[in-house]
């Protein structure tokens, strides 16, 4: 089982079936045509035909030229044909590694030399055999000037290369290892210096190179809120937060860190973010099993021990309940109810840092490395698995034969679905022939499933499990595990992944700052897959600690990192900081009912797009709920307000137990103003429903 | 991000002295938290000079979304000689030599105020990318996301400050693989989160727009105005995109909890309802009719997908097709009844068609190669059919249009620039129908 790295485009097998260059069915099609470019790239005012661009040297490095010139130009122009779904002469056009494989007829380019690369004949207006088909649609000059200045920049090969119809590609991978050699090398961080300046010396290189300023470093109120919201999952009491600024130690921010991790918070706040990274919210009928099928508690326990990510992934996949620490974590499994597909799509984000579904029907339309055979190798996995009440309580059985399955293509063209990954690994396995019957018998199991009509004292294990064979195969030397497990904790934190799609580290999602992304990959796979450690080396960082106010005209992108960026209130810690703020205690099982409303109410984590629903809006304004926690109850907020004899003081202790600070004085005039046309009760009320309801209580920033 | 005393975008279209004071005034009575309103919200909108305005400028839409696509076989474009066309024939209708499917027998009745498409000729067959292509008008273009119709008609037609919402999707059906997929994405692109649909789904009425018994007009509105002014204070001082979105909503709660009760089933005539069908498909499109009475600019009427018969097509078609007959036939007979159908335009389609032949389970497949969609209403011809498909109804052979030329149709119809360039900042450059796509001439007025 050999490892490739498949986020920088590794060799593969070659498809087992070429699509005939004749007639193609157009019912299932992704057109990537569109009118818009990147408006650096092409030029909009079209050079008379027949005048030829000179290939001109630029500063890029070919990589960079590719993502920023040459790819958009494909995007628009060729990938209809010769992408994903569909490979005209069987040549996929997405990457330099397919173009160097070709379509059969050998590679497509010389790289180094345009002039005798076959791409650059097809589009050539002459050309007998041009490309694109349609005689409207023709590469202007500046484009073929684009893909011909491309090819030069690239280094030429050491061997020559085999012409005419050669299907050798072999060489492939040995000119993409000294292609990749031969890229600048940006951003190298020193062995030698200490990991826990990493982080901010990748950004550093790339704020000065970008000539952005970063923001200032945050005060210690709002570190504190953040830190809290962050690790604890609620925002600080009024007696923590003073306590903690009138803490005088300069190591105070790391000790908090250390508390927080170390308290009891930490691991309940973890399960939830991951409860829901993981499975997504539950169907309400559901929610009560991820509680007493005891998927929570294996969350929470884990991450209170701080079990090795890499061992919960193969305790999720391997799903056998033993007692102990793996208990539970066959609840990932087994809530998908023997549905395979959603096991496969479910897995592929953790495993290998993608979004598999769109390779059901067809390879990947649009990241050329996720090819259908991926989709079904991966259902294959589960599928001898099965949902089975035990004498030791419910499981996840796999069984030792069956689940040999074929998958067909759009051209209704089926093949065989065999135990091949994304990351290039691959499990050998018998297959039975075509004539073969499968027998199952217990001497090829570890513990053999019941007999007909006899309960299973425990799950059936088979001695060859294709879920075991799987496990390993990503828990170890796979890179995409924990890059897939590092943009998911550095959004979690930073308000936005490195590769900002986060289940989408793949070939057409770049990241913001690739060499931070693979550093931080691999810190944490020689960490032996440590969270703890990489949640303190992200909170740790300046960049984590910076202050969220700009500093300068424009705002800096958020993908610069250069400030801290908004990370709206998931769920629980909305509820978690509203009970804190208005001063209320509640109970089991109002509570319970509570935290279920909210998270039907507030869905999302992580979610790419912020986009508060008037419905929420309608909730925070007329719930009940809500409303309850701001009734002048004994010793909450709103009776401590209406005891106090100002309104002044009672709008800087609204402000104090609502935002940690105090109202500067725009603020104390309108909300004096308010309360002195209202009763102490209603003012206090009203008062603190617009400081929980307003942006800076319901965003972490 | 726009200050308090500058001009609300989407004002276009009520440009009198009248709704400016009456503007001017109002704003003034939210902004300043303590002082009193000068008028109140709704006695704003009960002025009868303002709100008749506001009515008879107006255009709407209603978009009968059946999701899961209809097999245009048994409704708009039956084949009953050919041996793909099923065991349902064919009846004659109101315009002369057009027949419908069987099962049409209320619509065919009133086909001479429809307009016909039987030759609408799609790429895409797969259900989450074929619901947002004909959602969206066009193919996407990562990393940019392009509003669906309702977000664009939300912009162009409705007006920021209404209290009814500029979009809304009655979907009573949370379920349906690929159309719940696409619900939970984003649907106003870029146009922003204000122009996201406001879904009325699971219930029969909208949760949480009743004023608690002890919140008075004042404590809601002064408290209101004090969130308000903090979060703004926030997005300026920290350039947030976040608080920005939120004050975007939050200025919609009002208004739509003025019009709560038209989203109150129990409050529309039991004769109606009882008239439109049990179904919630019936039900809802009933309320889309009275929302558009009262003002809503875009109406989407979806529930789930049952159309997508993969299994006993003719089974469960015997059931969706006589209810869709008769919601179209009251649909649009009461708008007409109630002199909205002229500025009123009702599209009724799925995201493809279906196969001629059925498969192995008896079921009917996807098929964008051909298929049919029904329009009628504000600048639409009336009795009309254009295109044609062979007589087995495999390929089209007269004028196939796509997705660029139905939103331009609809655009047009809606007297909408279909070629106008997004000015969002931020996105490449785009135009409400790529490629200058011609719309369907055939068809519009």
């Amino acid at each position: 089982m050999q490892s490739r790295d498949r986020y920088w485009g590794s060799p593969r097998i070659k498809p087992l079936f070429l699509i005939s260059s004749l007639t193609v069915p157009t019912v299932l099609l992704l057109s990537l045509c569109s009118q818009a470019q990147q408006k650096a790239s092409l030029a909009t005012a079209k050079a008379k035909p027949g005048k030829a661009v000179a290939v001109k040297p630029v500063a890029e490095d070919p990589e960079t030229y590719w993502t920023n010139h040459v790819e958009p130009l494909l995007d628009k122009q060729c990938f209809k044909c010769h992408a994903g779904v569909r490979q005209q002469g069987g040549l996929d056009i997405r990457s330099l590694d397919t173009i160097l494989r070709g379509g059969g007829s050998g590679p497509e380019i010389v790289p180094g030399k345009p002039a005798e690369s076959r791409i650059i004949n097809y589009i050539s207006p002459k050309a007998d055999d041009h490309m694109p088909p349609d005689p409207k649609k023709q590469l202007t000059p500046e484009e073929i000037g684009i893909l011909k200045t491309w090819i030069a920049m690239l280094p030429v090969p050491k061997s020559k290369l085999a012409t005419g119809k050669s299907t050798d590609n072999t060489w492939v991978a040995d000119y993409l290892a000294d292609y990749r050699r031969s890229l600048p090398k940006r951003d190298v961080f020193p062995a030698s210096a200490p990991a826990s300046t990493a982080i901010d010396w990748f950004l550093q290189s790339d704020w000065k190179r970008s000539k952005v300023e970063p923001a200032h470093l945050s005060s210690d109120l709002v570190f504190a809120r953040r830190i809290y919201l962050d690790l604890a999952g609620r925002i600080p009491s009024l007696d923590e937060l003073r306590q903690f600024v009138a803490d005088k130690s300069s190591d105070k921010r790391t000790r908090l860190i250390d508390t927080l991790i170390a308290s009891d918070d930490y691991p309940k706040h973890m399960r939830e973010v991951f409860d829901t990274v993981l499975m997504g919210r539950p169907a309400p009928n559901n929610a009560r099993a991820r509680v007493d099928r005891g998927w929570n508690t294996y969350l929470e326990t884990s991450f209170r021990a701080n079990r090795p990510w890499n061992e919960m992934v193969h305790d999720m996949l391997v799903a056998r309940p033993a007692e102990g620490p793996t208990h539970g974590a066959d609840w990932f499994l087994g809530e998908k109810n023997n549905s395979y597909q959603a096991m496969a799509e479910a897995v592929a984000p953790v495993a290998f840092g993608v979004q598999i579904k769109c390779a059901q029907c067809h390879n990947h339309p649009l990241a050329w490395e996720i090819e259908q055979r991926h989709y079904w190798g991966l259902v294959a996995v589960f599928n001898r698995s099965k949902n089975v009440d035990t004498e030791t309580g419910p499981g996840v059985a796999e069984s030792a034969v069956g689940g040999f399955i074929s998958f067909a293509n759009l051209k209704k063209e089926t093949q065989p679905a065999g135990l091949v990954f994304l990351n290039g690994k691959s499990v050998a396995e018998k297959v039975p022939g075509a004539n073969d019957k499968e027998v199952d018998s217990p001497d090829l199991y570890v513990v053999p499933p019941a007999a007909t009509g006899k309960r299973a004292h425990s799950p059936a294990i088979p001695k060859f499990s294709r879920r075991e064979a799987f496990a390993n195969a990503v828990t170890h030397d796979n890179p995409q595990l924990a890059r897939a497990f590092v943009n998911r904790l550095w959004a979690d934190l930073m308000g936005r992944g490195i590769v900002a799609v986060v289940d989408q580290i793949d070939s057409r999602h770049h990241a913001s700052h690739p060499e931070l992304l693979e550093w931080l990959g691999h810190d944490f796979e020689q960490s032996g897959y440590d969270v703890k450690r990489m949640v303190r080396l992200i909170v740790s960082s300046r960049a984590y600690q910076l202050d969220s106010k700009p500093v300068g005209k424009t705002p800096p992108s958020p993908d610069d990192f250069a400030r801290s960026l908004d990370k709206p209130l998931s769920a629980e810690q909305l509820l978690h900081s509203l009970w804190i703020a208005t001063g209320t205690r509640v109970e089991p099982p109002k509570a319970t009912e509570m935290e279920q409303t909210f998270c039907a109410k507030f869905p999302d984590i992580m979610a790419e797009n912020y986009n508060p629903s008037l419905q929420q809006a309608l909730f925070l304004t007329n719930s009940p709920m809500l409303d309850d926690l701001l009734k002048p109850t004994p010793g909450s907020t709103v009776t401590k307000l209406m005891a106090l004899k100002t309104n002044e003081a009672r709008v800087r202790d609204a402000f104090s137990a609502v935002l940690g600070r105090a109202p500067d004085t725009s603020e104390l005039q309108q909300c004096q103003s308010m309360l002195a046309a209202q009763s102490p009760e209603k003012g206090a009320r009203n008062l603190l429903w617009a400081l929980l309801t307003c942006a800076e209580f319901q965003v972490n920033h | 991000m726009t200050q308090d005393n500058e001009p609300i975008e989407g004002m276009g279209q009520c440009n009198t002295p009248d709704h400016t004071i009456h503007r001017r005034k109002f704003l003034q009575g939210v902004v300043g938290a303590g002082a009193a309103s000068l008028m109140s919200w709704n006695g704003l909108f009960s002025m009868n000079a303002f709100a008749a305005q506001a009515k008879k400028q107006g255009k709407h839409c209603i978009l009968l979304w059946l999701c899961g696509a209809p097999s245009q076989f048994e409704t708009w474009d039956p084949k009953p000689d050919s041996i793909y066309g099923g065991p349902f024939g064919s009846i004659p209708t109101k315009i002369p030599g057009v027949r419908f499917g069987e099962m049409m027998a209320k619509t065919a009745t009133i086909a001479d105020k429809l307009s016909i498409v039987r030759s609408m000729k799609t790429k895409q067959g797969e259900h989450f990318q074929a619901i947002s292509l004909l959602q969206r008008g066009a193919p996407p273009r990562e990393p940019f996301v392009r509003p669906t119709l309702g977000s664009v008609l939300a912009q162009q037609l409705g007006h920021l400050d209404s209290p009814i919402p500029n979009f809304i999707l009655l979907d009573p059906c949370p379920e349906g693989n690929e159309y719940k997929e696409f619900k939970a994405g984003n649907w106003a692109g870029w146009l922003g989160a204000q122009y996201g649909p406001v879904r009325a789904g699971g219930e029969y009425k909208l949760a949480d727009v009743k004023r608690l018994a002890d919140t008075t007009t004042q404590d809601f509105e002064q408290r209101e105005a004090l969130r308000k002014f903090l979060t703004r204070k926030y997005e300026n001082e920290r350039a947030s995109a976040a608080a920005s979105s939120q004050n975007a909503v939050f200025n919609r709660v009002k208004g739509l909890m003025s019009c709560a009760d038209l989203f109150d089933l129990d409050k529309i005539d039991p004769k109606d309802r009882a008239r439109y069908g049990p179904g919630t498909f019936a039900q809802h499109t009933l309320m889309a009719r009275n929302l558009v009475e009262n003002g809503a600019p875009f109406v989407m009427v979806s529930n789930g997908m049952p159309w997508d018969a993969h299994v006993f097509q003719h089974e469960i078609y015997q059931m969706l097709v006589p209810e869709v007959d008769k919601v179209i036939y009251n649909l649009i007979t009461d708008l007409e009844e109630r002199g909205l159908l002229d500025k009123t335009l009702v599209v009724m389609m799925g995201e493809f068609g279906r196969t001629p032949w059925l498969n192995v389970a008896r079921g009917r497949d996807h098929y964008p190669d051909a298929w049919s969609l029904a329009m009628a209403g504000a600048g639409i011809k009336k009795g009309v059919v254009v295109g044609a498909t062979d007589s087995d109804g495999i390929d089209v052979t007269e004028k196939p249009f796509d997705e660029k030329n139905l939103f331009a149709t609809i655009f047009s119809a809606l007297d909408i620039d279909p070629y106008a360039e997004y000015d969002e900042a931020d996105i490449a450059t785009f135009y409400r129908v790529e490629d200058h796509a011609a719309p369907i001439k055939e068809i519009l007025l």
